[in-house]
């Protein structure tokens, strides 16, 4: 199901009469079973928003629409979305065959649809204990945690529990799946596998999706669309390696990409960039004067064997080099850093002078106020 | 390793001469319980009987009503229990959980409750009680012993460790309240419930003033009060050794009780499989 978010506002009332604005004026659409990440730093209102959508907390202004249907004032158990959390929130005292089939024997109105379900199934099956029983394995099967229904949460690694979380949450067949950081809590493996299930659990049921995360790693690898947020303002939104590669502006420049982008000081002067106090290039478009920050991914860097106009100059300060590749420090003319990726059987050396150059193209012009003004 | 075992043996000493201190009113209860009545009025007492009379423990239960007191007690810690328990996990989940207005002054006003003495609240009782005709009723008894401030606090600290997560995901999986209250929060929160149990019990086990006050009728006495007034013979003479008998037998289902559930009271909240 699609979900649209129209001007949605956020305020929580702090002390004192004074308010904050956790979201601010968000628009944005999820389209009908795509796996949608929100993606921000701690304190964005990601994790709000997604409490918005489901029903957790009131909207203070603006609206939600699932579908063509108006939800802002539907309470979250009228939603039908499945929610999972950071924590598991696995019901410690029940196991994961009973953990799965609460919401199908403890929500009333749920047992109804169920009941109703039960009595059009073709064919029929001999009792409802024995159709909850069907669903309780189904879900449990999709996760891959059939073994595993007689055991107790505890009994379970994190990643088996957010497992169980997960299939909690589609056992009910919602129309939207909510998870709320759902691998913050698992060792880095873990995430990694973690993750790659989600994603085929995703594709598999083709639920929507919305997955709140602070880490862009996750975020990239398994979304069909990011969505960054910055101070509960909307930075982007679109496809992970269309954001990476056009970035909005420097804060998600800076937010995408792990070793994060180089920025480097800069300036433009008669329609040419300088890196420092070096002249680049010549811009294809006319700009005003104007002191800019210069943003080129550790990638894009390479150096100049061909003596192109385009390069610049720098002296290597040092090499880290961690197997496959090394990172590779430089300092420009005026003694600002950089870092770029080699190859470790490159023979650079500490002190040499190296040309380097990248391709305009992957190079983004931010002025003062962190807008991208340029990239060519 | 000297100083580490004299430290030791301080610390057991002073726990040896606490526990000892302790146990005195005990033993000379269980001591009393067993002399006769010439050998009790011997001075300087005798520390062990000289012939241990277990005549008296039939004796204290076939003299006066003594049985009776103790049904009464029974009956009434049972209903007590069963209403306070119910009235305590109501209040305490409205005033863990659920969003109302008021709500703050009103938790305050119930531990307020609790900085009162109940001896200043006797007269006041007393009037309330008698007004509404309930002089030795059965409702006298088990009433005002059905809220209990702290038994509310306690519970009420012991549901707000209960995840915030437990409970949003039953929300929006539409479970309603009482669900989540029955199927999550109780069972996850039995040890700290049995203990509000066995506090309620110990304390109408107790009590003396209340019932003693608004019960005339034999009928109706609990067993503390009992205790007091059943074993004076014919001249005016209080039977000690037949009342201790009977304070034994009343101590001792006590202490069983104690003894049996000591594995709840100690064991805490038992929240395992929750990380975060």
């Amino acid at each position: 199901m699609q979900v649209r978010l129209e001007q949605v506002t956020k305020t929580f009332a702090g002390s004192k009469n004074t308010q904050a604005t956790a979201v601010k004026e968000l628009d944005v659409t999820i389209a009908s079973g795509k796996l949608v990440g929100l993606l921000g730093p701690s304190g964005c209102g990601k994790s709000t928003t997604l409490f918005m959508i489901a029903g957790i907390h009131d909207v203070s202004e603006g609206h939600i629409y699932f579908g063509d249907h108006d939800v802002t004032a539907l309470p979250s158990d009228k939603r039908g979305v499945g929610i999972v959390f950071q924590n598991y929130a696995l019901y410690p005292h029940l196991t994961v065959w009973d953990n799965i089939a609460f919401p199908l024997l403890n929500a009333k109105e749920m047992k109804k649809r169920l009941k109703q379900r039960f009595a059009e199934l073709s064919p029929p099956m001999a009792n409802f204990k024995a159709y909850i029983q069907r669903l309780v394995e189904e879900a449990a099967k999709l996760v891959e945690l059939t073994a595993y229904l007689d055991r107790k949460p505890a009994e379970l690694s994190g990643g088996q529990q957010q497992r169980v979380a997960i299939a909690r949450a589609i056992v009910k067949n919602p129309s939207i799946l909510l998870l709320d950081e759902p691998l913050s809590n698992l060792d880095a493996r873990l995430r990694v596998q973690t993750r790659d299930e989600i994603k085929r659990i995703q594709k598999q049921t083709g639920i929507t999706t919305v997955f709140v995360t602070h880490d862009q790693d996750e975020a990239l690898s398994i979304c069909d669309e990011v969505i960054i947020l910055k101070d509960g303002v909307l930075q982007q939104q679109g496809p992970p390696q269309e954001v990476y590669d056009h970035p909005a502006n420097q804060f998600v420049a800076e937010f995408l990409g792990s070793p994060q982008i180089n920025l480097v000081g800069g300036s433009i002067k008669a329609n040419k960039l300088y890196l420092g106090n070096e002249e680049w290039f010549a811009l294809p478009e006319s700009l005003s004067d104007q002191p800019v920050n210069i943003g080129v991914r550790y990638e894009n860097i390479r150096p100049d064997r061909e003596n192109r106009k385009q390069a610049f100059e720098a002296t290597v300060t040092s090499i880290a080099r961690t197997g496959g590749t090394s990172t590779v420090q430089v300092r420009l003319a005026d003694g600002q850093p950089m870092r770029l990726h080699r190859d470790s059987d490159d023979v650079l050396q500490e002190g040499d002078r190296v040309r380097l150059y990248a391709r305009p193209r992957t190079v983004y012009i931010f002025n003062a106020e962190g807008e991208k003004i340029l990239q060519c | 390793m000297k100083t580490q075992f004299a430290r030791k043996f301080a610390v057991y000493l002073l726990l040896t001469i606490a526990v000892s201190l302790m146990l005195v009113p005990f033993y000379w209860m269980i001591n009393t319980s067993l002399k006769s009545s010439v050998e009790l009025l011997r001075t300087p007492p005798t520390m062990i009987p000289a012939e241990l009379r277990f005549q008296n423990f039939l004796d204290a239960l076939i003299k006066a009503p003594f049985l009776r007191y103790l049904s009464n007690t029974v009956f009434v810690a049972i209903a007590v229990v069963a209403v306070s328990t119910a009235v305590t996990v109501l209040a305490a989940f409205a005033f863990a959980r659920l969003r109302f207005r008021g709500k703050t002054l009103l938790f305050f006003a119930v531990l307020g409750t609790m900085m009162v003495p109940q001896e200043m609240l006797i007269i006041t009782n007393f009037m309330t009680v008698s007004k509404l005709g309930w002089m030795n009723s059965w409702q006298a008894l088990i009433v005002p012993y059905c809220i209990n401030p702290f038994n509310i606090y306690l519970l009420r600290q012991t549901f707000k460790q209960v995840p915030d997560e437990l409970y949003l995901v039953s929300r929006v999986d539409g479970v309603s309240h009482f669900r989540y209250l029955q199927k999550v929060v109780l069972p996850l929160s039995k040890s700290s419930i049995v203990t509000t149990m066995i506090l309620s019990t110990i304390w109408i086990w107790d009590s003396y003033a209340w019932p003693n006050l608004i019960t005339t009728d034999d009928g109706k006495r609990l067993v503390s009060n009992g205790l007091q007034n059943a074993f004076t013979s014919d001249t005016g003479r209080i039977q000690y050794e037949l009342q201790m008998a009977a304070a034994t037998m009343v101590i001792v289902p006590l202490v069983l009780f104690f003894l049996l559930l000591r594995k709840y009271i100690l064991s805490g909240m038992d929240k395992g499989g929750l990380k975060g």
